[in-house]
């Protein structure tokens, strides 16, 4: 990068937040997506508050700098990859956070893990109750701009529905704060929908293309402290995809709902059964795994009463091994990723949202994707909000063997397709699905007016949203 | 409005529903907004469907014509109020109902109003459970374009938080779908954030500036049938405040909340309180009059339990008199309208939102407004959503005395300055909302850029979000 830039970068930051070094450059050549080619930034930068990313984006759009923005570079799919000698905007030093407490909310920096956040919100008793996958090191800024889901999503749905509202950075430099806080004399974040249109949903599963989240605000709830772990066997689909159509029609808090395949179950077990203590068992064509969770203990019963009643009602089975959906909970801040890399292969991910009815649209496509590359893969998922299912397959694929991983780039491809003709439907347009959509022109149309409008030179972030 | 363009209509939706007859206007002219000027179109057009709505559309955006959306006309700021020969677009026509049971969810067409759509999901034992002051005749995807809220919200949030998805006619006439059913091979709504960015929100609280909703999907629950009815009385603003948020935090299934201030309360009382059968009280400086609603009848009495065990904690008691709040929710598709006619005057409405704990801020602006302007008002409201309070305070006049008229008017616009100093919030930006704002031109910046990116003509709702129009 021209050295002309990199000092007007360091005046804004100091010369300690930038980096061009090779060395340094290479950790943001990649991140924890696999399978995807790494690029090498022109710089790095370092910023200490939304002030200076504003300065930095003035700097980045006067000499037409493409701008990749990034947290904790947990991101699995491509989201935080750089351009080629462009800028990485790295936002860990805005840490602060802010906790409202008779707003029932919290503010936070870009910088702010989920798990530095639950370690300061259970001094308070609240918690901020979705978990991502990597929740050790993804920021809260950062998944609500993958607009993410995870344990807890059972319940409070995805993140982007416990968004109060985002102090963003504009591509041109201006600083705007979204929902009630647009207000200036607003004693905190309470009201998302304020000042409508609503403004804060643009940002949400962004990918960063309209500007740099600085700050955001969520809503917070006190702590559960009642909890019922249990498994529920079905012998056919309808069977357990109605059983959580009615656990969410009949108010059970269920927190966090998962659904296995009896085959992939087995593959998990083999994995990390013994370690979670889960006993052996002949586990049935349908398992659901459900956390239960409520505030008070004879709500916590009544739910779980009625749970095995529905249970049976549906046809299935009360299996009764709490192991395994406990593990899964009080795991919630790592779990998936540890299952994710303990059997030590590699993988590509395409998550995606079904309805609960059509879950196993998701299983047999995977399957037959499975057998016509002949690879190895899984898939599993989760009641995600209302009536939703957050599927997470998983290709694994030999990183040493690159035939292999040609592979799976063009299973996963062709399988991003078939999925959107089951009807599902991503968070939010990864590079991939730009690719997979038919039948979308109109709404592509008008996005892509939305990003020349807020982003006329196309800086932010340009490969995700399908290059627009 | 010029023959060619009328004809040009009638080419799209038949004779019969294209009006450019005075008397027929005159219905247009107005709408429930009291103290706001009539403006007379120049036509209305009834369309039938989406590709009808398209259409016109394209003949208003080639020919430059201003259009105002319109469906239950129940609005009370001015939103639906034409521009002079402009084009009314009635959207009542578009009466679809698909549910969705497996979804969880419903698509209602932009005339289906929330009385029918309650008997509807009634049917099926569910409901869209926010109800805005006038659901007899405030259409749903209306309700979405003002972002309101009503009986309901305590609970469930404002109505933006169960929309799952929109159809919108763009100014250019182009037809989007956004949610989860931009998939055209979704089997129905089942999740608002897909494709992210979420586009849906940029619609919700939009007054129809960037374009008319057609359709709405929303979220749907199954009805709740096990309710308590209490009220809760407290010395000091500060502990029903505390009373209420804590019953929030407690996780009780609360789907009413009111809090009267003494004096409101017995105001309100006079008026409906007999019809209501509640009985004569010395209420306190401060009632909360709540409503409980579960599925299940071991919840209900749970939260029951608990929320008296609350009150007692902060410095309360119970009250015990449930006709009031029984009363609020059983008439929750009429309440708030009738008790706003009921006494005979006409009034002005300053919705916005304040903060639980600040609850008592609103009502310290609005009695020395009402002293230093010399009018009559009160205000009431509900609690909203997570944690916010939705205000609603009326000024009255009388329709016969320009002088009180402009005295409510000229309090009205110092009010809403006052109020965005302590914090409060409208839901969306009408239009003496942007009179009273300050320190907010970023923001409005962006709003501005969309709009002119969107609408470039400007031709959709002129005037409801005036600030963003940018120059003639």
């Amino acid at each position: 990068m021209d050295k002309k830039i990199i000092a007007e970068l360091s005046k804004i930051v100091g010369d300690g937040y930038i980096s061009t070094k090779q060395s340094e450059l290479l950790a943001y050549s990649v991140s924890a997506s696999m399978a995807s080619n790494a690029v090498l930034p022109g710089a790095v930068v370092r910023p200490a508050d939304s002030k200076q990313v504003s300065q930095i984006l003035q700097v980045a759009a006067k000499y037409n700098i493409p701008v990749t923005p990034r947290s904790g570079g947990s991101s699995l799919q491509e989201e935080v990859i750089p351009e080629v000698d462009g800028l990485v905007v790295e936002l860990l030093r805005l840490n602060d956070i802010k906790f409202h407490k008779e707003l029932r909310s919290v503010t936070v920096g870009a910088g702010v893990t989920y798990g530095v956040l639950e370690k300061f919100l259970k001094e308070h008793n609240v918690f901020l109750p979705v978990y991502p996958e990597s929740a050790l090191v993804c920021t809260v800024a950062g998944n609500v701009a993958v607009n993410g889901a995870g344990p807890g999503s059972s319940l409070f749905g995805c993140t982007g529905e416990l968004v109060l509202d985002v102090e963003a950075v504009l591509p041109d430099g201006r600083i705007i704060t979204t929902g009630s806080e647009a207000n200036p004399y607003a004693s905190g974040p309470y009201q998302r929908y304020s000042f409508g249109p609503d403004i804060t949903g643009l940002f949400i599963g962004s990918l960063g293309s309209f500007g740099i989240i600085t700050k955001v605000s969520m809503k917070v709830f006190k702590r559960h402290k009642y909890y019922d772990h249990n498994t529920f066997g079905f012998e056919t689909h309808e069977q357990a995809e109605q059983f959580m159509v009615d656990v969410k029609q009949n108010d059970i808090n269920g927190v966090f709902t998962s659904l296995y395949e009896g085959p992939v179950l087995e593959l998990f077990m083999d994995m990390i059964g013994e370690e979670l203590g889960v006993p052996k068992y002949e586990w049935p064509f349908r398992t659901v795994s459900m956390t239960i969770g409520r505030v008070r203990e004879d709500l916590l019963k009544s739910d779980a009463e009625l749970a095995k009643k529905l249970c049976v009602k549906h046809g299935g089975h009360v299996i009764g091994i709490s192991q395994l959906p406990y593990q899964e909970w009080n795991g919630r801040l790592w779990f998936f990723v540890r299952a994710c890399y303990v059997h030590g292969w590699h993988w590509r991910t395409l998550y995606h949202h079904q309805t609960p009815t059509n879950a196993h649209r998701s299983v047999e496509e995977i399957r037959r994707v499975m057998d016509k590359y002949g690879f190895l893969g899984h898939t599993a998922g989760f009641a995600s909000g209302h009536s939703s299912f957050n599927a997470y397959p998983h290709l694994y694929f030999d990183p040493q063997d690159l035939e292999d991983e040609q592979k799976i780039r063009d299973a996963h491809k062709e399988l991003a397709k078939t999925l959107f003709k089951t009807g599902a439907v991503p968070f939010k347009m990864a590079p991939y699905w730009a690719d997979a959509i038919e039948g979308m022109d109109n709404y592509m149309t008008f996005l892509e007016l939305i990003k020349k409008t807020i982003d006329p030179k196309k800086l932010m972030n340009p490969r995700v949203l399908g290059g627009l | 409005m010029e023959d060619g363009i009328v004809q040009k209509l009638i080419e799209i939706v038949g004779k019969e529903y294209v009006s450019t007859r005075k008397d027929v206007l005159l219905a247009y002219s107005t709408s429930a907004s009291m103290s706001y000027d009539t403006v007379l179109p120049g036509a209305v057009v009834r369309p039938q469907t989406t590709e009808q709505v398209s259409e016109i559309l394209k003949v208003a955006n080639k020919h430059k014509i201003l259009v105002t959306p319109r469906s239950g006309g129940s609005s009370l700021q001015g939103e639906v109020i034409p521009k002079e020969d402009a084009l009314v677009i009635d959207l009542l026509r578009l009466t679809e109902i698909e549910i969705y049971p497996d979804l969880r969810s419903i698509t209602v067409g932009a005339g289906i109003d929330f009385g029918k759509l309650d008997k509807f999901l009634n049917k099926h034992d569910l409901w869209l459970p926010v109800y805005p002051g006038s659901s007899l005749t405030a259409t749903i995807a209306g309700n979405v374009a003002v972002n309101g809220s009503g009986f309901g919200s305590s609970q469930f949030g404002c109505i933006g938080e169960l929309v799952l998805g929109l159809e919108v006619v763009l100014p250019n006439g182009e037809i989007i779908q956004t949610g989860s059913e931009a998939n055209p091979n979704s089997p129905g709504p089942f999740l608002r954030y897909a494709f992210g960015p979420d586009l849906t929100g940029l619609f919700i609280g939009s007054l129809g500036v960037f374009g008319i909703i057609t359709k709405v999907s929303l979220k749907i629950f199954k009805r709740m049938h096990q309710f308590d009815y209490n009220t809760y009385g407290f010395n000091t603003p500060q502990e029903a405040e505390k009373f209420v948020i804590q019953c929030k935090e407690n996780e009780i299934s609360t789907v009413w909340i009111a809090i009267y201030e003494g004096q409101i309360l017995d105001f309100f009382l006079e008026m409906v309180g007999e019809e209501y059968g509640v009985p004569e009280h010395d209420w306190p400086p401060f009632t909360v009059s709540m409503v409980i609603g579960r599925i299940r009848e071991d919840q209900l009495e749970s939260d029951r339990v608990e929320a008296q065990r609350i009150c007692v904690e902060e410095g309360g008691y119970v009250i015990g008199i449930s006709e009031l709040p029984k009363g609020e929710w059983d008439d929750r598709m009429l309440e708030l309208a009738r008790s706003s006619y009921v006494h005979g005057w006409h009034w002005r409405i300053l919705y916005h939102h304040q903060t639980l704990s600040q609850w008592h801020k609103t009502i310290e602006e609005i009695w020395p407004i009402f002293d230093e302007f010399r009018v009559l008002g009160h205000t009431a409201g509900f609690q909203s959503g997570h944690s916010s309070y939705n205000y609603y305070p009326q000024i009255f006049f009388d329709p016969q005395d320009k002088e009180d008229e402009n005295k409510a008017r000229a309090a009205h616009k110092e009010l809403v300055r006052r109020l965005f100093k302590t914090g409060a919030v409208p839901f969306k930006l009408a239009p003496y909302w942007v009179d009273g704002i300050t320190e907010m031109e970023p923001y409005l910046e962006l709003v501005k850029g969309l709009k002119e990116a969107i609408d470039p003509n400007r031709i959709m709702s002129p005037g409801v979000i005036p600030g963003i129009e940018g120059e003639n």
